[in-house]
């Protein structure tokens, strides 16, 4: 038997064939990616503080908004801004909050625009409460239901910087009927440029 | 071998075909083993029949593992202050040594493109919360914000002349291993942290110096750590009373 001479048996091939079969099936039908890549959702709504490990969040106030006035240019929305007033304390060390995006109840998603001083990220340290505002372009059929998801990993394609991390996911808190009358209202809003937040803004300890 | 003997009894399979090796068994080619062979000697366990493999085992391993060990000084080591160099009490002097590839030689053109020694003894002579901060060199009063408590550190520098102090970090460490301040930018505005607010360039201009350099914190925090450091990984750490 040390020459490889080996027979070929029923018990043997049963036991390749059936190793082979197991791995496949382990492969095919365990949630692999998933389990593995899923990011840690913290939900919560408007004025809520989130703890997302790495940061205190707190959601302040959700506008809407046709045009926006920066110091040095103004917007007008192609269908209508969302402004959405956040607030970073960072709890561990200097850190880049690089993940900003609108998500609507169809599973759309919108990204942050830079015009007219709006901010598509923000970075903080621990020790004090940092205030930035973004701004989101967006239809009037992506007002009802939609949420804004924030973190400090970047949302790239596919969430691929926002793996196996905290991320926030906050309900903007607009009805179905609330739709029409912030679809016609004609607001305009200068955002703030980002800065210290005062303590009445989640800028409090805690 | 050859037999010279006819055997006595015949096989069932009236003697032996013709041309076939006479100590053949009916049934057999020639190099086939009889079913009914022994064994030269016991079958040896699998453990020692591959004992080689399961030495190498481990080895192997080792290698892989060393073979992609060199992302941790390529990627991780380097960036953040990973490298303790020294560690002192509050009021003591420290010795920071480590070395740095200066690509550009901005203030010291001859340095450029050349590994540089940097060597500087550094004692933090206090931290203090203040009330208020003072007015930066730019830019308009920065008021502590609400939610805040603000610290005034004071560094004493002694090193040779021109050695480089860009991205210096001057870091408050609680006891939960927050650290408040890392940020190569201080509170002020000032982007070098570990030089005087007149200095002009990156480079040390006097054999010995004092700064002092503002950081925010929680107001609860008990802040057991201060650490100096240029970006790394070479850092050094004073610990407070």
């Amino acid at each position: 038997m040390r020459h490889g001479r080996r027979r070929i048996t029923w018990k043997g091939t049963a036991l390749v064939v059936g190793a082979v079969t197991a791995g496949c099936a382990l492969v095919t039908y365990l949630p692999q990616d998933a389990g593995v890549d899923t990011p840690f959702i913290v939900e919560g709504e408007v004025g809520e503080t989130l703890d997302l490990t790495y940061a205190k969040l707190t959601v302040t106030e959700v506008r809407v908004a046709d045009t926006l006035t920066g110091l040095s240019e103004a917007a007008a929305a192609g269908g209508t801004f969302v402004v959405v007033d956040a607030t970073w304390r960072a709890t561990q060390g200097q850190t880049s909050f690089g993940g900003a995006e609108v998500t609507d109840r169809q599973g759309r998603r919108f990204w942050p625009t830079n015009q007219a001083g709006c901010s598509t990220s923000a970075s903080a340290q621990p020790g004090y409460a940092w205030r930035t505002t973004y701004c989101f372009d967006v239809p009037r059929d992506a007002l009802a239901g939609a949420t804004v998801r924030l973190a400090r990993g970047g949302q790239s394609e596919d969430h691929a910087g926002q793996r196996r991390d905290a991320v926030a996911v906050i309900d903007l808190g607009i009805t179905p009927s609330e739709v029409d009358t912030l679809w016609e209202a004609e607001e305009t809003v200068s955002p703030e440029a980002p800065g210290y937040a005062p303590a009445s803004a989640g800028g409090s300890e805690g | 071998m050859t037999t010279l003997v006819t055997p006595a009894v015949p096989g069932p399979g009236q003697g032996e075909p013709p041309g076939a090796a006479p100590s053949l068994r009916p049934g057999m080619l020639p190099g086939m083993i009889p079913p009914d062979a022994q064994a030269p000697r016991p079958r040896r366990s699998w453990g020692r029949r591959n004992a080689v493999w399961l030495v190498l085992l481990p080895i192997a391993i080792v290698v892989a593992a060393g073979a992609s060990s060199f992302r941790v000084w390529a990627f991780w080591w380097p960036v953040g202050l990973h490298h303790e160099v020294d560690r002192v009490a509050l009021g003591e002097p420290a010795h920071l040594a480590g070395e740095y590839y200066d690509a550009f030689g901005l203030d010291v053109p001859e340095r450029a493109q050349t590994t540089v020694l940097r060597e500087i003894d550094a004692t933090v002579t206090s931290v203090e919360q203040v009330d208020q901060l003072p007015a930066p060199e730019y830019g308009d009063p920065v008021v502590i914000p609400d939610g805040s408590v603000a610290y005034a550190v004071q560094v004493h520098f002694a090193a040779e002349l021109r050695t480089d102090l860009s991205l210096c970090q001057i870091t408050l460490v609680a006891e939960d291993g927050t650290r408040y301040g890392d940020s190569t930018t201080d509170v002020l505005g000032s982007s070098n942290r570990c030089s005087t607010p007149e200095a002009e360039g990156f480079v040390s201009e006097q054999p010995e110096w004092e700064v002092t350099s503002f950081v925010l914190a929680d107001p609860g925090a008990e802040i057991t750590q201060v650490r100096l450091g240029f970006g790394g990984p070479e850092h050094v750490t004073f610990e407070l009373p």
